[in-house]
């Protein structure tokens, strides 16, 4: 099966994960970014534009979740894919702590964004409370998930691509 | 053949970011009834089984969980409950001696008796699947006659309101979303402010005129402008008031009358006509 449509069957579950499943494993306002570890992934896995690509698509699965209005997601998603593509697996290597802590990092990064967006849209937010209430614990969590679902997506989503060479 | 590939991805990644951008546009510039809405809505009626199925799976696990873990309190609990409905049951034998002749005495004055609110009871299936947003999904719909826009409350006071409604299933902003806003009264003195959701779980009284006369322990009420929420709801008490060097306004935060977190059954409030001074 092509990677693309693999990619979009991955990305359909993980949406329905993050409506159903996810509010059940929240501890207090951390809540798991299940989209973002498969757009991050993929962007890992497969470069700046599948990984932006593949923002976009993530980022309006999760909006249309929302009540905020379609937008801010596509952009922060697409923003992340894009660069998480940057990173590639070469500098992510074979190492099982290094996927955790870029997951770690961009959710962070995404989060920021979301902030920044936000406030441009006329939201006021306590930058300090956000980060040590929702930002630190939430990149924490998606992190630790990140840990345990990367090296399965790394199968899923980049086996076709086996005989890529880096240099 | 680099540049060429390097050239046709900034392409894709240009058309992408402008795609993002406009769609942005769209959504604030569109129509409650947009095609985007009707995918929203379309995404929340799909969603809205499996989220009553993960509920179904996992309530009685969290049930048990809490049972066991309340086990130790229960008899002391109990003690008190019994000890509580005595003196309520004498109040509530002197609170209807006061309501009879409060009837009798209306009717002398020719005032219309106030008719109880219609409401429709509703059980949440699942909560915000984001950090940012503070909503919840209840299992009723369109079908059981909800509408966008209705109040939603619990005996302890008002929860938030509906916002998207498809045939077997609403979402509910909660008072606590950061963009959630209601006209509020002080009890006490009828001082009027608005309640903001934040961060920290708390709500933010704002709006409050300077010289208002606020203590903490203030309990707050819908004030019922804005036409959304029925006046008389309660919706929280004062619990500090801070002044800020920098501003005018004092810093109120107030503690909610619902606990957001442990919400399970609630009702919506189909009559918006319908004062609520019985909730």
């Amino acid at each position: 099966m092509n990677v693309n449509i693999r990619f979009a069957l991955v990305l359909l579950a993980a949406f329905f994960c993050q409506a159903a499943v996810v509010p059940l494993i929240s501890i207090g306002a951390a809540k798991p970014d299940i989209i973002l570890i498969i757009v991050a992934s993929f962007g890992f896995l497969d470069g700046a534009v599948p990984g932006a690509v593949g923002g976009f698509l993530g980022g309006l699965l999760l909006d249309l979740l929302t009540i905020r209005g379609i937008g801010l997601e596509i952009i922060i998603k697409t923003i992340i894919g894009g660069f998480s593509g940057r990173v590639e697996r070469t500098i992510l290597g074979n190492s099982a702590v290094m996927p955790m802590l870029a997951i770690g990092g961009v959710s962070i990064v995404s989060q920021i964004l979301y902030i920044g967006l936000a406030f441009l849209t006329g939201e006021r937010m306590a930058l300090l409370t956000a980060v040590r209430e929702v930002v630190l614990p939430s990149a924490l969590y998606t992190a630790l998930i990140g840990f345990f679902v990367f090296p399965h997506l790394s199968r899923i989503l980049s086996a076709e691509r086996q005989d890529k060479v880096f240099r | 053949m680099y540049s060429r590939n390097s050239g046709r991805n900034r392409t894709i990644l240009f058309v992408a970011f402008i795609a993002a951008a406009l769609l942005t546009a769209l959504v604030y510039r569109g129509a409650r009834d947009g095609l985007l809405s009707r995918s929203q809505s379309l995404l929340l009626a799909a969603t809205a089984p499996f989220q009553k199925a993960a509920n179904a799976v996992t309530g009685p696990f969290k049930r048990v969980s809490q049972y066991t873990l309340l086990i130790g309190s229960l008899t002391e609990e109990n003690r008190h409950l019994k000890r509580d409905n005595l003196a309520l049951r004498q109040r509530v034998g002197r609170l209807k001696r006061y309501e009879i002749e409060n009837r009798r005495l209306q009717r002398l004055a020719g005032f219309r008796r106030a008719s109880q609110p219609k409401t429709v009871g509703a059980r949440v299936i699942s909560r915000s699947p984001t950090s940012w947003q503070s909503i919840v999904t209840i299992d009723v719909g369109s079908n059981a006659g909800i509408s966008a826009g209705m109040a939603v409350v619990t005996d302890k006071g008002l929860v938030g309101r509906t916002v998207r409604v498809v045939r077997s299933a609403a979402l509910v902003q909660l008072l606590d979303d950061r963009r959630s806003g209601v006209g509020v009264e002080i009890a006490r003195t009828g001082a009027m402010g608005i309640i903001e959701g934040s961060m920290s779980g708390r709500l933010k009284l704002r709006f409050l005129a300077a010289d208002a006369d606020v203590k903490v322990g203030d309990k707050l009420l819908t004030s019922g402008v804005g036409g959304v929420y029925p006046k008389g709801i309660a919706v929280g008490t004062v619990a500090d008031i801070a002044k800020t060097a920098y501003s005018l306004e004092k810093n109120i935060d107030v503690s909610p009358a619902v606990d957001y977190a442990r919400l399970s059954e609630i009702l919506v409030v189909n009559d918006r006509e319908a004062p609520l001074d019985r909730l």
